[in-house]
């Protein structure tokens, strides 16, 4: 089951395009990451998928409700937290989740005390004398104290130091280890992102790219690296499921996206006979990059 | 429910400094009127306008900002307020921010009660004084509702209201430039009529948009709302040309005329101007109105002289309107006097009648219609001369004597309030205005000699509502002479002291229309004052 679901869903701002026919699943249970460069339209998706924007067309369902239908009961299962939230900066973190308390029948007072000590967070404080990493943590105990179904992370690395970053994470990780509930974040910090998800989507230019489990997705991408006998270099014609192919001198390198035993076999073969032939694994950051240079310059090639 | 009033005790919870601040600076305006009501001449402009700041600066622009900061940390038109993302519907958001708005419509009532009560308002006092201060903060807080919903913080609020005004001004520029004929004032009842479109507009307006803004948080659609709403507004003001005010009932009714007695009593020739041959002579005619009851007397719209002769020709002549009838029925009720009743009317005699008076007797009648007013004495205060302050007294302070312009041979005395009570209606300054149409008069009356002096001129020099309590200083201007009745005495300042200032009320009490005749008469001579009684 989806908890999240688009389709061909597109979200203008005055002329300019912000999503355009954005398709997305995201299946219960999981920590989804939908990553994108600045711009890519993370935001605006997040935004159009809790009804804080107004879709221009297409549909977005978001726990199996219409997003500009959700209403306060389905609410009462998200959670949401975001660099750009105007928490109401004048209360204190006691404050906050008094006043938070009373909107939700599922708030669990053992975990608000649990996680207001795990976090360190003094409750007297008020939130604009609270360091943004406090702040979004305060924003982070104040959507998970009520177990929702979905919890929604916009951007919630932006800005954190890396302690906070990894407190942030571990507080995460640990209430999701809890309770059955799916997470989807967007970040384009893509070391946190790993370190937290199953899921990862990239968003480029206001459409999906792909949407996959992690494993599957660093099982496909590998970095071939190949030292040929002579000057051959068997470039020619690459394959589609080549993202770059760099040679310097008689060292080639080549991005291959859909990896398999096979496909190495046949380049051996076909392409690289005789070389010496090395697959490396790739990090989620490398693919990230590989791929966003292979889109940037296809957005080069069609403006030009 | 529940939840409106917690988003409504965290709203008041966060605004409790501003609504401390908004109370000190409300009761710090009625401390002030009072100091004011009772300073001497030389301290009552300092106090005026300290009085004037804090309640025509302050306050207004306090609750507008208010309004603002009922709507400032749940901001309808922002994508990253925390409420959206909250299960807060918004009908639960705006009911709860109607809640905080009623209250701050409320509240200067809540503060101001004990200060009224203090005062000695009386319940009709009480209502309408309540009922002031809530149309002007429902003005406020109308005004201010449909900037804040498309306000996403205070600055931006700030940043709308320069803008809301600066539009004012250019629609007004636009008006004048576009109708020459703005300096030609509309008449009372088409501009208050066109205040209640107006007000409709914008109240529809305003209530249309926060319910677009709290409901689907569609700022651009709230805009075009407000634009349409200007728009509309500037519309009525260049062509609305209608009273809307239901039919009003005939200033007479003929019906009447049979139950409305009128018996002619006599017609008194004044002299014809010596020099002054084409000036027609002045004829007074008076009638006995046994209709009338005690404490009642007439005003008269018109009367229509019919004069007609032995040959069958006949004259007309229309008397226009009395203005100030009810002054003789006023200083005789003042003074005890039980006549008669009687009504006076005054015409010029026209030419061919008056030639034709001279040689054979003609049969007059008159058509009379008029209002009925029922007079009543509603104050009579003594009068201190000087700087004596009577704060809590009945009475009223003359300042200062100042022999006004000779022309006018007149003295004008500006007299202080000396007790605040809610006046409605300009120059209602020493009691509560009874009705809005029924004239007022006011007299100078010593009891001693008997004499009375009537007000010509009644004018408010300097007024201040503290809180619905009009402090005002009053001029009253009393010119004796033929117009009016009464005379200076000689020594002015000791009879003023022996005297008392009465204003008098004539409450309509109906209108009325009835004929008279009287029996063919024929004047002998004109060459000096001749009554002719039939």
């Amino acid at each position: 089951m989806n908890i999240i679901e688009t389709h061909q869903l597109c979200r203008k701002y005055g002329r300019t395009d912000a999503l355009r026919g954005l398709d997305l699943s995201v299946p219960a249970g999981n920590i989804f990451a939908l990553i994108g460069a600045n711009g890519a339209g993370k935001t605006t998706a997040i935004k159009v998928l809790m009804n804080l924007l107004e879709p221009t067309s297409g549909d977005a369902r978001v726990l199996g409700v219409d997003s500009p239908k959700l209403g306060p009961r389905e609410r009462q299962q998200i959670g949401y937290v975001s660099e750009n939230q105007k928490l109401p900066d004048w209360m204190t973190v006691r404050q906050l989740l008094d006043y938070c308390r009373p909107f939700y029948p599922t708030w669990d007072r053992e975990l608000e005390a649990r996680l207001l000590r795990e976090f360190e967070l003094p409750p007297h404080r008020k939130l604009k004398h609270l360091s943004r990493g406090m702040g979004m943590k305060a924003a982070l105990l104040s959507s998970l104290a009520y177990r929702p179904k979905l919890l929604v992370l916009d951007e919630p690395f932006s800005g954190l130091d890396p302690l906070v970053r990894d407190e942030f994470i571990r507080g995460i990780l640990e209430v999701s280890q809890q309770s059955e509930w799916t997470i989807f974040i967007s970040s384009h910090d893509i070391n946190e992102v790993e370190q937290l998800a199953d899921w990862v989507g990239l968003i480029d230019n206001g459409r999906m790219d792909f949407a996959e489990p992690i494993e599957t997705l660093q099982a496909r991408f590998r970095r071939i690296e190949v030292t040929l006998p002579g000057n051959e270099a068997g470039l020619s014609a690459p394959p589609a499921s080549w993202l770059a192919a760099e040679r310097e001198g008689n060292f080639v390198r080549i991005i291959e996206s859909r990896f398999s035993d096979a496909s190495l076999e046949q380049y051996r073969r076909e392409r690289f006979a005789g070389a010496e032939v090395a697959v490396k694994p790739m990090t989620l950051r490398e693919i990230f990059v590989a791929l966003a240079r292979v889109n940037r310059a296809q957005y080069s090639k069609s403006a030009a | 429910m529940n939840l409106s009033w917690h988003i409504m005790r965290k709203d008041l919870f966060r605004l409790r400094w501003i609504l401390l601040l908004w109370i000190i600076v409300l009761v710090g305006q009625l401390a002030l009127g009072d100091i004011q009501s009772a300073i001497v001449e030389e301290g009552f402009s300092l106090y005026y306008w300290i009085t004037f700041i804090f309640g025509a600066v302050f306050l207004p622009v306090m609750s507008f900002g208010l309004v603002m900061g009922v709507q400032d940390d749940d901001p309808v038109c922002d994508t990253d307020a925390f409420w959206i993302t909250r299960p807060i519907a918004g009908g639960r958001l705006l009911a709860a921010k109607a809640g905080l708005l009623v209250l701050l419509w409320l509240l200067p009532i809540l503060i101001t009660a004990p200060w009224w009560l203090w005062h000695g308002y009386d319940a009709g006092q009480l209502s309408r004084a309540a009922w002031h201060t809530l149309k002007v903060q429902a003005v406020i807080i109308l005004l201010a509702v449909p900037l804040a919903v498309i306000s996403r913080n205070g600055s931006r609020f700030v940043l709308h209201g320069m803008l809301a005004v600066a539009g004012f001004l250019f629609l007004e520029l636009i008006y004048w430039v576009s109708h020459p004929g703005f300096r030609v004032p509309l008449a009372p009842a088409v501009r208050e009529s066109l205040s209640w479109v107006l007000i409709a507009l914008w109240v529809m307006g305003a209530l249309t948009m926060a319910f677009i803004q709290y409901r689907y948080r569609r700022t651009r659609q709230t805009i075009v709302v407000m634009v349409w709403v200007i728009l509309a507004g500037f519309a009525a003001c260049l062509g609305w040309n209608w009273d809307l005010h239901p039919q009003k009932p005939l200033l007479v009714d003929p019906e009447q005329a049979s139950s409305f007695p009128l018996e002619f009593q006599s017609a008194t020739l004044a002299p014809e101007p010596v020099g002054n041959p084409g000036v027609q002579p002045i004829v007074t005619t008076e009638f006995k109105a046994p209709g009338l009851r005690a404490g009642e007397a007439t005003t008269v719209t018109s009367v229509t002289h019919d004069f007609r002769w032995a040959d069958g020709s006949f004259s007309k002549t229309l008397t226009p309107p009395v203005e100030h009838a009810l002054i003789p029925a006023c200083v005789a009720l003042i003074l005890g006097q039980r006549g008669e009743p009687r009504l006076q009317t005054a015409f010029r005699l026209p030419a061919e009648v008056h030639a034709q008076l001279g040689h054979e007797a003609v049969q007059y009648s008159a058509v009379v219609a008029g209002q009925i007013s029922r007079l009543e004495v509603v104050a009579e205060v003594p009068v201190t001369i000087g700087g004596k302050s009577l704060r809590h007294g009945a009475g009223v302070r003359i300042d200062y004597f100042v022999p006004f312009l000779q022309f006018h041979l007149g003295l004008v005395i500006p007299v202080s309030e000396t007790k605040p009570v809610f006046a409605r209606v300009t120059p209602a300054w020493f009691a509560p205005k009874p009705a809005a149409a029924d004239p007022e008069f006011y007299f100078l009356f010593n009891r001693r000699d008997g004499r009375v002096l009537q007000a010509t001129v009644v004018r408010d020099d300097a007024t201040l509502d503290v809180a619905t309590v009009r402090y005002s200083r009053a001029t009253l201007s009393f010119a004796p002479g033929a117009a009016v009745h009464g005379s200076f005495p000689d020594d002015l300042r000791s009879w003023l002291v022996q005297a008392t200032l009465i204003k008098v009320v004539a409450h309509a009490a109906g209108s009325f229309y009835g004929t008279a005749s009287a029996a063919p008469f024929k004047l002998t001579e004109n060459s000096a004052a001749t009554e002719r009684t039939p």
